[in-house]
């Protein structure tokens, strides 16, 4: 259980005014955005929306404009909450003959402990709880994580022989090892077969209700999110919806969204000539600043 | 076969062979991974430049080899960093960059004498008394510091972005990094000179690679194959009366292709037993 909510009033992660350009190409335009302790926040969007870039801004791996704050604490002070967060990329290739195992892979996560607990004063002062016990091995820790995955089977395993689900779990092993508050979790559902994909769906449901991790996660299937997040939010460029379960279905996002992807589908398969841009219309977001 | 080892010479080539060898293995694991496969070489033959340098104004040219080595390295993870530019077109530009100024310097200093031959090829053999102490000193050193970074490293090698978020000093880290493979070749060009520095950084590793699973059974099984190349062919050397460093890297490659081909045969029998099946 990491906090009461009742300790404190800012929101786990705070963007404001978030902007990134590449030359003269704006990806992300004035974010803003706030997600509250215990949220299961799905992220929707086309590709190319910016998801990856959004989450590449958050954890500093990225340069922008506008702040950003994580636990409270926004620029130097943010990089020592950066070991906090969990991140699970879009993308991790391996080589198949990379010497190590699942247990390697998983111990690595051992290593941010040293900088949670420097930083864990700070957290704390915001009222935030890391959950660490110190007097648990890493043995035990990393027993632990691959028990909530379900890969104790395989511990020895080299990763670059794993499937596609099985080194997900891994790297989600290798994230829960020093109990983070916070996931971000990159498309982690594309390129996973079905039984894999609930698989995971039950582990992070799991993590959010029953160990209160607050998980921020980007997936381009809106019925998958629909049944696994408590909020949505809506992203090209900008962001055009952000709102709980029940806003999202009460908006007009499903039959939009439903009619976009089939306006994409219709593209690629059909060779559709002119159409309206992406989610909605360009200009009408512009002007309404939101659909919801 | 015992009676060789009571010469003198023969056991500091040994030991400092031993040395040499086992650094070079650990520290080549990390270069293997990180795909940096040829800074080795690369940063030999900036070493090369070194040598002609200190033969030119008549300095110990192993010490502007390494000046000269740590530069270049430094300046390579400086260039990666601020630039777009892929790793591995930066480690040929190094190379060509060495090669050029070695040979102009050589020639500037009345062109190949004998003792460049030493550095290209590697006199074990033939090393002083300080010589071996000092290559072994270094290599301990290198040994002690990536038993104690080995995890870090670790993480540095299999994803950076991740260990930066982890909270890894990652820019630090690979300068120290650098630094140290710098050091290692400097030592290493004793044993197996300029040209074939790299075999020891990489062939015991991608050896290692076919049969061990986890990390550090690599590293153990890439240890015991360099020391296994560096005492047979040191010894081989001597009784057949060739190339100390080209016999140790042909014991090498001899190592790495009899587990290729075994590791072949193997799979090609277990396929066959799971046809059968």
């Amino acid at each position: 259980m990491a906090v009461d909510n009742n300790e404190h009033s800012m929101s786990i992660l705070r963007v404001r005014d978030l902007t990134v350009r590449y030359g003269s190409i704006t990806v992300l335009e004035s974010i803003n955005m706030d997600v509250e302790h215990g949220d299961l926040l799905g992220i929707l969007g086309p590709n190319g929306a910016g998801k990856t870039t959004l989450f590449n801004s958050i954890l500093m791996l990225q340069e922008h404009e506008g702040t950003v704050s994580i636990f409270g604490y926004s620029n130097d002070a943010r990089k020592k909450m950066l070991p906090f967060i969990g991140y699970l990329p879009q993308r991790f290739s391996v080589d198949q003959n990379f010497p190590a195992s699942v247990e390697d892979l998983v111990s690595t996560g051992l290593i941010s402990l040293r900088y949670m607990q420097k930083s864990a004063p700070l957290l704390e002062r915001n009222g935030y709880r890391w959950d660490y016990d110190p007097d648990m091995s890493n043995r035990e820790r990393i027993d632990k994580a691959l028990e909530m995955v379900g890969l104790e089977h395989a511990r020895r395993k080299r990763i670059g022989m794993l499937s596609g689900g099985e080194l997900q779990r891994a790297l989600i092993a290798k994230i829960l090892v020093s109990r983070p508050l916070m996931l971000i979790l990159d498309e982690p559902f594309t390129a996973l077969d079905q039984d894999a994909q609930s698989r995971l769906f039950n582990i992070l449901k799991a993590l959010n209700e029953d160990m209160d991790v607050t998980i921020i996660l980007a997936a381009h299937d809106l019925m998958l999110l629909m049944r696994l997040a408590k909020s949505i939010a809506c992203i090209d460029r900008r962001i055009f919806f952000h709102g709980s379960k029940e806003e999202c279905l009460a908006s007009d996002l499903i039959r939009l969204y439903s009619e976009h992807a089939m306006h994409i589908h219709m593209k690629e398969h059909m060779g559709a000539g002119e159409t309206v841009g992406r989610l909605g219309n360009t200009s009408d977001r512009r002007s309404s600043g939101g659909i919801g | 076969m015992l009676e060789i080892l009571a010469y003198p010479f023969m056991q500091k080539a040994l030991i400092a062979g031993i040395a040499i060898a086992a650094a070079c293995s650990m520290l080549g694991l990390f270069l293997v991974l990180k795909r940096y496969s040829l800074f080795g070489d690369a940063l030999s033959h900036v070493a090369l430049a070194g040598v002609a340098i200190g033969i030119f104004f008549k300095v110990y040219p192993l010490w502007t080899a390494l000046l000269t080595a740590v530069a270049a390295s430094l300046g390579i993870t400086r260039l990666r960093e601020s630039t777009r530019i892929q790793g591995d077109a930066l480690i040929a530009v190094l190379l060509i960059f060495g090669v050029a100024s070695a040979v102009l310097l050589i020639s500037a200093s009345g062109g190949f004498r004998v003792d460049l031959f030493s550095y290209l090829f590697g006199s074990i053999t033939l090393i002083s008394n300080e010589d071996a102490l000092t290559a072994v000193i270094a290599s301990l050193a290198i040994i002690a510091s990536l038993l104690t970074l080995k995890d870090r490293l670790f993480y540095m090698v299999l994803d950076e972005r991740q260990a930066k978020i982890s909270g890894l000093d990652i820019t630090q880290l690979n300068y120290i990094f650098m630094i140290m493979a710098s050091i290692m070749v400097i030592v290493a060009i004793r044993l197996v000179g300029i040209l074939l520095v790299s075999s020891l950084i990489v062939l015991p590793n991608i050896a290692a690679m076919m049969l061990g699973r986890g990390f550090k059974t690599t590293m153990l099984i890439s240890l015991c194959i360099s020391i296994a190349s560096a005492i047979t062919g040191i010894i081989t050397a001597y009784y057949l009366n060739v190339s100390t460093s080209g016999m140790i890297v042909m014991v090498c490659i001899g190592i790495m292709v009899s587990i290729m081909v075994l590791k072949h045969h193997n799979m090609k029998i277990s396929v066959v037993k799971e046809s059968s099946r």
